[in-house]
């Protein structure tokens, strides 16, 4: 579905049609790829597509002068002013007599691959069309019908490729969601009356998908680095402007959950919640802020009279991974009847962070297990300058009944132990280790920590090992043990990694509604001028993201409860985004939107998903809205039988989801 | 190895959030927290955002108002 190209569609003639699938059989090879069989006739550099003359429609399609993206279906204008924006736009910076062509000329948008683009656009210009050199060898044309072939007999070019739509008329995921079925919404929620709320690196407040009527969307606006806060008013002033989101993340991740697709062609690129309110909140990041934030939101939430759902997309790897977490524990406390917390299940699929091992032998044999881990270096600052050292945090969990002796092994086989109770270190010259050991106040495990920190020489970075033993014969009951590397930058488990148990804090949320990724998307046009047309031909849609976290959690929680499309979806882009936080492969050629990918993505998916199910029932809680989301998943190849580790309970149905009745 | 690990930038001021055994904190609790070097920051429930020298933190997590103290961790972007 996801692969087929998409074009304005009008029956070609059938002879027409064959004509064209022989033309493309016969193709045996990329044009780019050398030399090929098509190769010596000129027409052969022309798409199969644009030899369809007698089906206008096929390869009819308006320039867009900054996107190969354009609109579908526009029908031959009146004039000028009653163009697509787009078009108007070109018109105004052609000639009188270009302006009055491009309205009655028979004009035809292709892409063309040639040597000396600039020489090919002056030529296309003088045949009274319009181009735009988008890389060295990329040229974006509308080119008079009649020029075609002229086009194609110029030896500069190599081909000469239609400009089809690509299917934008709503993301791809919302096909896969359900949300979206033949274009049309499966479901008459929008969001309205609903506060989502985003927690994360800010928001764009000027983009046109959060802006409806003249006037801002956004009902709530807290900046947690100045403690400036502003409501709708003083960001339609401009007060909020110094705002800015410089990462791009969070005004992404509040465009898919509740962008109307403002600056999309179409408003096309909507997201899953177009007519929902915003609150957002420019967070540090710190559990600290995040707890006050998430509380500020549901704060607004009331004030306003609204059912709210917040959105988290952030983690990491210290705590109990168990819900046990101060933060995770205030996310319980805050959730309730239209209040609800979406997280994202973490990016850590293929890291390996975690090991995890049972400690019970047979017999009078005490159990023992062990994982090897290793040390990156990394810069850091000293006090006098930087400094070149592996700096490792490792947790270390286990059953307060079990009775175990948790221990490291340096690399020259020294055994460093915990004290039993507090912390202590030792100097051993080349490396440093500090230990603790406590019980957790919440779960009741005993935690052990380990820091590590050693000089750069490899033969200290790795060969570490961790090693748990029974304290005696049947000293373990349970004998669960599950370590985690805090920081998967520090370094990784060699041997004993298990990719499970990888849902981060504050995932582990009891009420929290965790969400993994699959693909939705594949391809995409880019500002790069390397890479103007993205094609991820290897990643296969509808499968799950390798990045994707798999559970459960320490305690056996079966998180995540649902997967949704967080593999390059099209979202808003922040137009204060560095280069540096989105490059430009990932963003989208004429608009401002970005393609990214992450569980960053698919949480907001979901947030959505809950602002349309909340604007159905504004009283269902967290306990409610997981069960209709589980009620409502569906599996198939990919997902296999769910519940699962990395799929939770299957993909989310949108269109199912609001029709599941409610409990009785 | 001791100096160079000591040498290291640690902060010397913590970020914290408290868990108080009381379930809705009044001004004495808040002012007790401040005895201890809490600079209270904001207030969640019976959660206290805060930040307090790093050699008071001991001194913090043994009071017996205290349930729990957590450091506030940097989240990372998903």
């Amino acid at each position: 579905m996801a692969k087929k190209k998409h074009v304005a569609k009008k029956p070609a003639k059938k002879s027409a049609k064959r004509a064209a699938k022989k033309r493309v059989s016969a193709k045996t090879k990329h044009p780019r790829a050398g030399k090929s069989v098509l190769e010596k006739s000129p027409l052969s550099k022309l798409d199969p597509m644009l030899r369809l003359g007698a089906s206008r429609a096929n390869v009819e399609a308006r320039f867009h002068p900054r996107s190969l993206e354009v609109p579908a279906a526009v029908e031959r204008p009146e004039a000028v002013s009653s163009l697509p924006l787009g078009i108007q736009s070109l018109a105004s910076h052609m000639s009188k007599a270009g302006a009055e062509r491009l309205r009655t000329e028979d004009l035809v948008s292709v892409v063309v691959d040639c040597r000396a683009g600039e020489s090919v656009r002056d030529l296309v210009d003088q045949w009274g069309g319009c181009g735009t050199r988008v890389s060295p060898s990329t040229v974006v044309a509308r080119v008079p019908r009649t020029e075609l072939e002229s086009l194609a007999r110029l030896s500069a070019v190599r081909y000469v490729e239609a400009s089809t739509r690509l299917k934008l008329h709503s993301d791809l995921a919302h096909v896969s969601s359900g949300l979206v079925r033949a274009g049309v919404p499966t479901v008459p929620q929008t969001g309205a009356g609903v506060l989502v709320g985003i927690v994360d690196t800010g928001i764009d407040v000027s983009h046109a998908a959060f802006r409806s009527g003249g006037k801002s969307r956004i009902v709530n606006y807290l900046d947690q680095f100045t403690d400036q806060e502003f409501d709708s008013a003083k960001i339609d002033a401009g007060d909020a402007a110094g705002s800015t989101d410089t990462v791009g993340h969070g005004t992404h991740v509040a465009g898919i959950a509740a962008g109307n697709g403002g600056g999309s062609p179409s408003s096309s690129l909507r997201g899953v919640a177009p007519e929902a309110d915003l609150a957002v909140v420019k967070s540090t990041l710190e559990t600290a802020d995040i707890l006050t934030a998430i509380a500020h939101i549901f704060d607004v939430a009331k004030a306003r009279n609204q059912p709210a759902v917040v959105n988290c997309s952030f983690g990491g790897h210290a705590g109990a991974h168990d819900g046990s977490s101060i933060i995770e524990r205030t996310i319980d406390e805050l959730s309730g009847p239209g209040r609800i917390v979406v997280v994202s299940a973490g990016n850590e699929g293929s890291d390996s962070i975690h090991a995890h091992g049972i400690v019970r032998g047979e017999g009078t044999t005490p159990g023992r297990w062990e994982a090897k881990f290793s040390l990156n270096p990394r810069m850091f600052q000293g006090e006098s300058g930087p400094v070149e050292l592996g700096i490792l945090f490792l947790q270390v969990w286990h059953q307060r009944e079990d009775r175990l002796n948790v221990r490291l092994r340096t690399p020259g086989g020294n055994f460093f132990d915990p004290p039993a109770e507090g912390s202590s270190e030792h100097d051993f010259g080349s490396f440093f280790v500090e230990a603790s050991r406590q019980v957790h106040p919440y779960s009741g495990d005993t935690l052990v920590t380990f820091e590590v920190i050693t000089l750069p020489q490899p033969n200290w970075l790795s060969n570490w090992t961790l090693v748990a033993e029974e304290a005696s014969p049947a000293g373990a009951a349970v004998g669960a043990v599950h370590a985690w590397i805090s920081d998967g930058s520090a370094g990784r488990f060699t041997t004993g990694a298990t990719f499970e148990y990888l849902i981060g804090m504050p995932a582990s949320a009891y009420s929290a509604v965790t969400v993994a990724s699959y693909a939705t998307r594949n391809q995409w046009k880019s500002r790069d001028p390397q890479n103007p047309s993205i094609h991820l031909e290897a990643l296969e849609l509808e499968a799950l993201s390798s990045f994707s976290s798999p559970g459960p959690t320490r305690d056996g929680d079966t998180k995540p409860e649902v997967a949704a499309p967080g593999e390059w979806l099209l979202a808003p882009l922040s137009k204060d985004a560095l280069a540096s936080e989105l490059p430009l492969f990932t963003r989208v050629a004429g608009i401002e939107y970005a393609s990214l990918r992450g569980t960053s993505m698919s949480a907001p998916y979901v947030t959505g998903s809950l602002a349309l199910l909340l604007q159905k029932d504004a009283s269902i809680d967290w306990s409610e809205a997981k069960r209709r989301l589980i009620k409502s998943t569906r599996q198939d190849r990919h997902s296999g039988v769910c519940w699962n580790a990395r799929w939770g309970y299957g993909k989310l149905d949108v269109e199912r989801l609001l029709t599941i009745e409610p409990h009785a | 190895m001791h100096k160079l690990r000591d040498s290291l930038k640690r902060p010397k001021t913590l970020r914290v959030i408290v868990e108080l055994e009381a379930r809705s904190p009044e001004d004495k609790d808040l002012e007790h927290l401040g005895d201890l070097g809490l600079d209270v920051e904001g207030i969640v429930g019976n959660k206290v955002v805060g930040s307090i020298p790093a050699a008071k933190l001991e001194g913090l997590e043994a009071d017996e108002s205290v349930r729990m103290v957590e450091r506030s961790e940097k989240l990372g972007l998903h």
